[in-house]
């Protein structure tokens, strides 16, 4: 059976730390290295935020799959609402470098970023 | 009417410095991405990694992508900086994982659970797994996550942001750290800590002193002791490496 977790929250950075928390949660039970585990975090988090300056993200649905030793991801943007305040820092080239930096396979959206992080760096 | 002189644009500056090697071009164009270098280094300041550590990492960084690049190619300079810094950071995390600063908020078990980490990397040749830590320190896997995240929570608070105090005062967040030391735990830390800085010498204890008590940055401490920066950032990993092996091996 596949294993699949889903994690819905509201669209804000105070809640990345609940992200983080799962990511690392589905990455230890795939055994992750601690290194690779961080990096996990660091690329799903991003995702997030990347979709969260897009217009009228409301809610964040987290799709982890974890598989053998790599974490699948995809991070949607629901809603319809205003946009959020935007993030002065925010560069959307550099959070797409970057991501493509951290991860073995990557795919950017509109409201959708499907990732892929191996369990060992 | 007088004709107005051209910016070069950055494109134009990485290519003027590929043919020419001017330092001064080199400088301006570090100058221009240095945003870049600081935003690496923030969203890699994790585990205890000091932001200004991997800042200097950054910016070396940054210098060696900079110096590299070749604009002939039909490649975007963010295209091939970006992820030149994110694996020198990465390298550096890696390698230094075990002589990187703990917060000093980060608790005893932070500093039980790094010394495991040290071991077990030493031991297995990689870095251990989540799992392997908490088999390790005997405690559960939850804890071992909720050290590691209390850690980047930690480290990635500024002590010099300002915040407001009960009166409405402003104050840096660092200014709160003596509360939250209150209690048994923070006697018998200070206690420790007391004990800990007995093992080091004159120099040493200045450093300590005026960096984390004086909450000075390492150039401002270098400048008060007549010393550079980086012998400041060397000789303050060392000392963190002393009193940790005091701290966890008594």
């Amino acid at each position: 059976m596949e294993q699949r977790m889903i994690l819905e929250i509201p669209a804000a950075a105070e809640n990345m730390l609940v992200v983080r928390l799962t990511v690392s949660g589905a990455c230890t039970r795939l055994n992750f290295t601690v290194d690779a585990l961080e990096d996990a975090k660091v690329a799903v988090a991003e995702a997030c935020l990347m979709l969260m300056q897009g217009k009228g993200c409301e809610v964040l649905r987290v799709t982890l799959r974890p598989s053998k030793k790599e974490l699948l991801a995809e991070v949607e943007a629901l809603g319809e609402g205003e946009p959020l305040p935007q993030d002065e820092e925010y560069d959307a080239e550099y959070s797409r470098l970057m991501l493509a930096a951290l991860t073995e396979e990557l795919t950017v959206q509109e409201t959708r970023v499907t990732l892929r992080v191996a369990g060992e760096i | 009417m007088e004709e107005q002189k051209k910016v070069p644009t950055i494109e134009e500056r990485l290519r003027l410095y590929r043919h020419s090697g001017d330092t001064d071009i080199r400088n301006q164009l570090v100058e221009d991405f240095r945003p870049m270098a600081a935003k690496t280094a923030r969203k890699f300041a994790r585990r205890g990694a000091e932001f200004e550590d991997l800042y200097q990492v950054a910016l070396m960084a940054l210098i060696k992508a900079i110096d590299r690049f070749d604009p002939d190619r039909d490649l975007k300079f963010t295209t091939y900086a970006v992820p030149t810094l994110v694996g020198e950071v990465k390298n550096y995390l890696r390698d230094h994982g075990n002589t990187i600063r703990l917060p000093r908020t980060s608790g005893e078990m932070a500093l039980r659970l790094r010394a495991a980490e040290s071991a077990l990397s030493q031991q297995m040749g990689r870095m251990p797994t989540v799992d392997e830590l908490a088999a390790e320190l005997d405690i559960p896997k939850e804890r071992v996550l909720e050290i590691l995240e209390a850690s980047n929570q930690v480290s990635t608070v500024s002590l010099d942001g300002s915040t407001e105090d009960e009166d409405g005062d402003t104050v840096t967040s660092g200014a709160w750290l003596g509360f939250e030391d209150e209690g048994y735990a923070g006697v018998e830390r200070r206690e420790l800590l007391r004990e800990a800085m007995s093992q080091l010498n004159d120099e040493e204890r200045k450093i300590i002193a005026l960096r984390y008590f004086g909450e000075k940055t390492q150039n401002e401490t270098g400048k008060a002791l007549g010393l550079s920066q980086m012998y400041v950032s060397r000789t303050e990993r060392k000392i963190i490496e002393k009193m940790r092996k005091f701290v966890t091996q008594g």
